[in-house]
């Protein structure tokens, strides 16, 4: 009936999508290495009401067009490094570079950047694993099983190998290396929760690092990656969110009054 | 008295496409590298008006002057002053600075044709193959064409949109301006078409890393124009109501005896 009704209440709709996203990154402020989103937007079709046409003197020179309001094109995730916190727990990893740890779940491979490691007692063996219980792979795809005196004396070095002292307090190497992997377009991972994410067509495989020359990512043992969340950005994301919101509504209430006033028009 | 009606009309429509405007410039409040439409009015062509049936005149002097029965939008012009800045820190956030434009290339999924867009929207990211695309997909050209990054290295773009990635230079991104604006069409997912005619000049801006570009749109300007459209529509809407209720007494109390 009137543009403007639609255009403004699909500005409505895609603040509501921003204030979605922003509430979900303040509700993850404190997430061991979360990534905010960011609600991206785009303007919608143009309708063509007359088209640009020279004629001598008589042409339009532009053509009447009138948009169609608004829509999130995409929802893209910041990859920045959150800050670190020093937790002193040696089996809490955090990553300084773009890689991902891989952990093994029913549903296959996934890939966090969550370091918050435990150990576990499965089948009897003893391994390293997240804190929903998911395997951590090493290089060669294989979990990481290590003797129970281990425990209490791991050492992981920046490129993951993994040591420990045996009984007798010698330095013992368990021979596993840790397993990081980077991806070509790490905003085409699909978040899955539980701070995992998934191989998808755009993000393309994942290339273990230690088939990359170049600098590689470093594993700072005793640390933990922080969500990389800034309250203070969310916050004025939010206001003006809200008052895009608001302002949306106030043209909705125009169209309304024009409509009305329309319809007044006979008595 | 019944010409008066259809131009009330008309100003009512006329300001029912403002208002579709300003709602659609409202809705992309948060568009990044959105532009804002402004509409320009005019009055429909004059007409002279003449006397009829009146006896005395002979020809010349039955006419009583010129009038314009009403308004419409004339042009709609895409206002490209420049949004603010928005840092982001991400390294493929692209924003210009000054006048110009990204090309960027969409490939018809069916036909295979490919056809080059331009857009203020520098929110770029990787596709799987390492090639520069924007968020929907669309590849961004450099000067040689497609612009492919490797899987590491940090990647730099300067001033002039030279691209480097560890230090190695890969490509420059084809950044273009327009001698005429307004010839530019807006297509959705903000991207401009250019016309034929539309002649490309040199591009004299700068890129800036790290930051995107806001819409332009004012909020407090686009509410002033919403109460302006409202008032006129209402005036109007008067106007046609003052005509309806003199017409009424014309046909209903001057036939009464």
């Amino acid at each position: 009936m009137m543009r403007a009704l639609y255009s403004a209440a699909l500005g409505m709709k895609a603040q509501q999508t921003n204030v979605d996203i922003i509430s979900n990154n303040l509700a993850n402020v404190n997430t061991t290495a979360f990534k905010k989103d960011k609600a991206e937007f785009k303007d919608l079709l143009y309708e063509t009401l007359s088209r640009a046409d020279v004629i001598a003197g008589d042409g339009k020179p532009v053509s009447l067009q009138i948009g169609h309001g608004v829509t999130i094109s995409a929802i893209t995730k910041s990859f920045s490094e959150g800050n670190l916190e020093r937790t002193e727990n040696p089996l809490d990893l955090a990553i300084q570079g773009e890689g991902f740890f891989v952990v093994s779940t029913p549903n296959g491979p996934r890939y966090t950047r969550d370091g918050s490691f435990k150990v576990s007692n499965v089948d009897g063996q003893i391994k390293l694993v997240t804190s929903d219980g998911y395997p951590v792979l090493a290089e060669g795809d294989t979990e990481i099983v290590l003797p129970e005196t281990a425990i209490s004396s791991i050492t992981i070095d920046e490129t993951g190998r993994i040591t420990y002292k045996d009984a007798e307090g010698r330095v013992q190497d368990s021979g596993l290396k840790i397993k990081i992997v980077r991806f070509l377009n790490p905003q085409g991972l699909l978040a899955e929760g539980k701070n995992l994410y998934a191989v998808s067509a755009a993000s393309g495989d994942p290339v273990s690092e230690e088939e990359i020359e170049g600098p590689k990512s470093r594993i700072l043992q005793g640390f933990l990656e922080m969500s990389n969340v800034q309250v203070v950005d969310e916050m004025v994301k939010l206001i003006i969110a809200q008052r895009a919101y608001e302002i949306n509504s106030k043209a909705i209430q125009t169209a309304d009054d024009m409509l009305s006033m329309a319809n007044n028009l006979k008595r | 008295m019944i010409r008066g009606i259809y131009t009330s009309a008309s100003g009512m429509i006329l300001n029912q496409k403002l208002m579709d405007l300003t709602a659609n410039n409202i809705a992309n409040v948060s568009t990044t590298g959105f532009k804002r439409d402004i509409a320009q009015v005019e009055s429909f062509r004059r007409m002279m008006t003449y006397r009829i049936y009146d006896d005395s005149s002979n020809s010349i002097d039955n006419a009583i002057g010129y009038m314009s029965l009403g308004a419409d939008v004339s042009r709609i012009v895409s206002d490209f002053s420049q949004g603010l800045y928005i840092k982001t820190d991400e390294p493929l956030n692209l924003a210009i600075r000054g006048s110009g434009f990204f090309a960027v290339e969409k490939v018809d999924p069916q036909t295979g044709q490919v056809q080059v867009y331009y857009t203020r929207n520098g929110a770029f990211t990787l596709n799987s193959n390492g090639e520069l695309v924007t968020l929907e997909g669309f590849r961004v050209l450099g000067q040689n064409g497609r612009i492919v990054l490797q899987n590491q290295g940090k990647i730099r773009i300067d001033e002039q949109g030279n691209i480097y990635q560890d230090g190695r230079f890969v490509d420059r991104l084809r950044l273009v301006d327009f001698q005429d604006k307004t010839l530019l069409r807006k297509i959705g997912n903000n991207l401009f078409e250019a016309d034929a005619q539309s002649q490309q000049i040199a591009f004299s801006g700068r890129v800036l890393q790290g930051y995107l570009e806001g819409s332009n749109v004012n909020s407090v300007q686009e509410m002033v124009n919403m109460i302006n459209v409202l008032r006129a529509y209402e005036a109007n809407q008067k106007a046609f109501i003052a005509q309806d209720e003199t017409l009424q007494k014309a046909v209903n109390e001057i036939a009464r005896k």
